[in-house]
């Protein structure tokens, strides 16, 4: 940044004391380090911001780009749920649809869960990433998940709730600060996208998305496309690069707004991490 | 943040009327303003701006990363509309990769390329509903320029299922006139309407133009941003810039970043 031709001036209370006349430098002083601020606040000629800060981290704050999505297989249907071998561990009494209907998985029994380890892998031990070593004292995350009801026919008496959020060698229980709650009330009968910031601990164990229904419904909920990135920032929906069942959205539920502006980014709703 | 060393005090205009006395209250506070914004805006000692604001959507406005390229096939050749090519044309020939590539079009009022964002098992109407925001850009040069005088347009952008017909607001028009031997980067951000079929990139001539024009290296990505044109994460055609048309300058940082010439679209 070029230095401002006006350098600032400081004024102590000392110089400003009733009594005192105003010295004739004193409205000069005042006026300089208007200049001055303006200076740095933009460049008179050009109107556009004087400090050319472009968030490096240098001369700004870093931007830190989201990763690409770490989990494979991440628009929920039929084609990566349900047919054998599958990136996700799911509790047997969870269902899917197929990716051109309605797509999604469906919970709605307290304690049905899906996990899916991050970074993919062989699942021969969940997961061929060493956790532990790739996230030393931890990493900022987002986590996000697309969730509707699959009907609101008649009052139902038991309204449920989906917890989602990273797990570490557990499917009971979440990391601590890493789970989101959704409520059946948060729901409606088109897809909203929840979403949460953590940063995850120092862990001993792979790392992974768990989902799980923590309270019974009487109808679904419909749970599709979850994401999780490294970083601070919210992002736009996309498979995992390499993402074989998904390459360039083979097989994406087709009723998710994953393009739509309002709904997966400026009104995505942010939950307390807890 | 840290917070100012003084906190912002409003004084009113009348304040200051023509025939008050400029008191040491007054004098005191205008100079703690003057304080209070310098302190906000950037530490004195090493000119860095104070606010350590990372644009993450809740510090301050967040900055949508573009996505993936959401072209498939998007360097234009004979490899790109070969086995398997997904693109649909009209009064246009695409070149060979490793020669003069691109999509040759121009002299035929209508002449069109057009091709679905991403593939067909993705029903992007119900990706989009209330509006995707998609930054739309392409390498276009004119191996014979016609000229200032020239008349012929291209237009591109975002269509739903059409070769005609842009959706509203979505569509950028290049003049044949600006057009010259080299390629040149044009691209526009646009928030597309409610659609009720697939969403298609459209590239269309009208009306045509003195001689052929030559499109490549196009890119549909989520988000106002422009970023560096690159295939699509797992494009068939060009794995790891496989078959990339070798004479589009799509990482010259001039041509492909700083230059771009970016249009309103319509």
């Amino acid at each position: 940044m070029t230095a401002p031709a006006f350098p600032w001036i400081q004024l102590t209370d000392g110089e400003l004391t009733s009594g005192m006349p105003i010295p004739g430098t004193l409205p000069m002083a005042i006026r300089n380090r208007l200049e001055h601020l303006r200076e740095i606040v933009y460049d008179p000629d050009t109107m556009t911001a004087a400090v050319a800060h472009d968030h490096d981290g240098v001369n700004s704050g870093l931007i830190w780009w989201p990763s690409p999505n770490l989990i494979p297989g991440a628009s929920l249907n039929r084609s990566t749920l349900g047919f054998g071998q599958s990136d996700w561990e799911a509790k047997n009494s969870v269902t899917t649809d197929q990716y051109s209907l309605t797509g999604g998985a469906f919970l709605n029994a307290e304690g049905e869960y899906l996990y899916t380890a991050l970074g993919g892998g062989d699942n021969s031990s969940r997961d061929d990433l060493q956790s532990d070593e790739a996230f030393g004292g931890g990493a900022p995350m987002v986590v996000s998940i697309y969730a509707k009801v699959k009907s609101t026919a008649g009052p139902p008496i038991n309204e449920g709730a989906i917890a989602f959020g990273l797990a570490s060698g557990s499917t009971a229980d979440f990391l601590p600060g890493c789970k989101g709650l959704i409520d059946w009330t948060d729901l409606a009968t088109t897809h909203k996208r929840f979403w949460l910031r953590c940063k995850i601990g120092d862990v001993s164990d792979p790392v992974g998305m768990l989902i799980k229904c923590t309270e019974k419904s009487d109808a679904p909920m419909v749970l599709d496309c979850p994401m999780v990135t490294l970083g601070t920032s919210l992002s736009y929906w996309m498979p995992m690069p390499n993402d074989d069942t998904h390459r360039n959205m083979l097989k994406v539920s087709t009723f998710v707004p994953i393009w739509d502006e309002m709904k997966s980014i400026t009104s995505a709703i942010r939950v307390p991490a807890r | 943040m840290t917070a100012p060393r003084y906190p912002w005090i409003a004084q009113a205009d009348a304040d200051f009327g023509a025939d008050d006395s400029l008191t040491e209250l007054k004098i005191r506070t205008l100079n703690h303003n003057l304080d209070h914004v310098q302190d906000s805006l950037y530490d004195r000692a090493t000119h860095i701006p104070k606010r350590l604001h990372d644009h993450d959507g809740i510090n301050s406005a967040l900055i949508q990363m573009p996505s993936p390229n959401l072209v498939e096939r998007a360097s234009l050749s004979t490899e790109s509309d070969g086995l398997g090519g997904e693109w649909s044309k009209f009064n246009a020939t695409f070149g060979t990769y490793t020669g003069d590539a691109g999509a040759a079009l121009g002299t035929v009022e209508g002449a069109y390329i057009s091709k679905p964002l991403m593939n067909a098992d993705l029903n992007t109407d119900e990706c989009i509903r209330t509006g995707a925001r998609f930054t739309v850009s392409m390498f276009v040069k004119q191996p014979t320029p016609a000229g200032p005088g020239a008349t012929g347009k291209i237009n591109f952008g975002i269509t739903d299922n059409s070769v005609s017909t842009f959706l509203t607001g979505c569509k950028g028009v290049i003049l044949e006139s600006l057009l010259t031997a080299t390629y040149q980067r044009f691209y526009f951000s646009c928030l597309t309407p409610d659609i009720s079929d697939r969403a298609y990139f459209l590239a269309r001539v009208t009306p045509a133009c003195g001689s052929d024009i030559r499109i490549d290296c196009v890119s549909v990505t989520l988000g106002p941003v422009l970023g560096w044109w690159h295939p699509a994460d797992y494009d068939p055609a060009h794995y790891l810039y496989k078959l990339i048309s070798q004479n589009v300058p799509c990482w010259d940082y001039a041509i492909g970043m700083t230059d771009v010439t970016r249009l309103v679209p319509s």
